[in-house]
């Protein structure tokens, strides 16, 4: 019996690429012959990671699908088609009308993906969403078959890579570091933390300093409007990093005071778990996936108002009891995703689910 | 889990830097988002490109991950909808399908020169970096 991955696109350093790459090493682990498929891949992957689907082998009944779901493509179509037990990852997609004023492509890209997953709710076996909002998401789709939740495997190890020094030794002085992750995207709502940053400033900390790091790629006017906001507000030491190495990332959560998200739809949101990781206390707006992944810990608020906001940064940043449960709390929410852990889950789940077809 | 969390009482502090807030007379108005427009800033964006090889990386990974392109993008409808279109994509497809391999194949070779080019920029940054560095030690020397 075969257990193959299918996706999309495979590249080097997303999340779904990594959880792929992680899945496959539990599944050959497992003793199974296994191989990762996709569409597209990314040509800095170490050779032979991933195969493209047009070279996949004939596969028979008893062999198995992991199809992991993250966007619009044809392929949700098409893995239908194969007469083969089928498990479907879903990762969750941006509903379309958060890109609507910026991206139109965008938006049809997220709705088309979104067709897609409805299209397969009565084709699949069984379904791992990475969290209770993906399986619920999934749930309203009509998916009838079983669902559980599996969270996105993350390589901790890379995170022990060194820091980039350049950018340490940069912003490695006096003033308070807020930091967010994520591609600039309107549905990770940016301009909150650029507000929350601008009240900060003002009343807290003058030599305070926000670092958003994400690519801008495809979002150039969500991007374009976020500097002009910063500019109208005339709020100063707001660093839109762009494109950056891996190294450079990692220097930004060491640098970190304060981890701020104001996101809007997440169907995981790995930067949570990577502020866990680095001990930066987190900040978070109560929504989708988010509450989910913090799981009690970290700050999880239910009022976007920037001026509060601020007010909260400035108290993990002056209230050291507060700020030290915070990182024991992230401490011990952290642990839910080892890799070890994480990995004995889905050899449970795969093992009940083929037992039980 | 075998470690307990500590509870915080998340709405408590909450209600006391809302408190702090009014105390310190703190004005919470300010520009609102939607009030912008960032058509200038694109426009300003767009004229002045500036070179950046995380960039260029980045797009040409992006240019790679998007080279193949699909025939047709399923739409789903009714039966007779579905029926419809499954036949005007049989009648299409002899038009259709040799089109988009030429693009296709135009794609992998845009995707080839990106390629070459990118690593021709990489081969000289360091080329530049080893000569910069030479330089400087050359002129420590002659001091």
């Amino acid at each position: 019996m075969k257990i193959i991955q299918i996706l999309t696109t495979i590249s080097f350093g997303d999340a779904v690429s990594n959880d792929t790459i992680a899945l496959r090493d539990a599944l050959l682990q497992m003793g199974y012959e296994t191989a990762i498929y996709a569409e597209n891949i990314d040509p800095r992957l170490p050779k032979g990671t991933a195969k493209k689907v047009k070279y996949m082998p004939p596969l028979g009944k008893d062999d198995v699908i992991l199809y992991h779901l993250s966007t619009g493509t044809e392929l949700n179509y098409k893995v239908a088609k194969y007469q083969t037990k089928k498990i479907l990852v879903y990762h969750s997609v941006t509903p379309p009308e958060f890109f609507l004023p910026y991206s139109q492509a965008a938006a049809q890209l997220c709705q088309y993906g979104l067709d897609g997953a409805k299209y397969l709710a009565d084709k699949m076996d069984y379904c791992l969403a990475d969290s209770e909002f993906n399986k619920n998401d999934l749930l309203e789709m009509g998916y009838q078959c079983p669902v559980d939740v599996l969270p996105i495997l993350i390589a901790f190890e890379d995170y022990k890579k060194a820091p980039s020094r350049k950018v340490l030794r940069k912003y490695r002085t006096e003033g308070t570091n807020i930091l967010f992750t994520g591609r600039i995207a309107p549905n990770k709502r940016q301009e909150d933390v650029i507000a929350a940053f601008y009240h900060y400033k003002k009343y807290y900390d003058p030599k305070a300093r926000l670092f958003l790091v994400g690519s801008y790629a495809g979002m150039e006017s969500y991007y374009a409007k976020l500097w002009s906001y910063v500019e109208e507000l005339g709020v100063q030491d707001v660093y839109f990093t762009g494109h950056i190495k891996f190294d450079e990332i990692l220097a930004y959560y060491h640098l970190a005071d304060v981890f701020l998200c104001t996101s809007e739809h997440e169907g995981f949101c790995v930067p949570l778990v990577e502020a866990m990781y680095f001990q930066v206390p987190v900040i978070a707006y109560d929504c989708a996936a988010i509450g989910g992944t913090l799981g009690g810990s970290g700050l999880l608020v239910s009022d976007k108002d920037p001026l509060l906001l601020a007010g909260a940064v400035n108290r993990l940043r002056t209230d050291d009891e507060l700020r030290n449960a915070i990182l024991e709390n992230q401490k011990i929410r952290l642990q839910s995703f080892e890799q070890s852990r994480v990995k004995a889950q889905f050899v449970d789940y795969l093992t009940g689910f083929l037992k039980g077809k | 889990m075998t470690e307990t969390m500590q509870p915080i009482d998340v709405e408590k502090i909450m209600e006391e830097i809302r408190a702090e807030i009014k105390a310190k007379g703190y004005d919470n108005t300010m520009l609102s988002f939607r009030d912008v427009d960032g058509t200038e800033k694109l426009n300003r964006m767009q004229m002045e490109v500036k070179f950046n090889l995380n960039e260029l990386e980045y797009h040409v990974q992006q240019v790679n991950l998007r080279s193949h392109v699909e025939w047709y993008h399923q739409v789903e409808g009714g039966k007779l909808a579905n029926l419809f279109k499954k036949v005007i994509r049989k009648l299409t497809r002899f038009m259709i399908i040799p089109v988009v391999e030429e693009q296709n194949a135009q794609n992998e070779a845009v995707f080839d020169a990106l390629n070459q080019l990118l690593a021709y920029v990489k081969e000289q940054e360091d080329v530049i970096t080893d000569l910069q560095r030479q330089l400087e030690e050359e002129k420590k020397e002659t001091k």
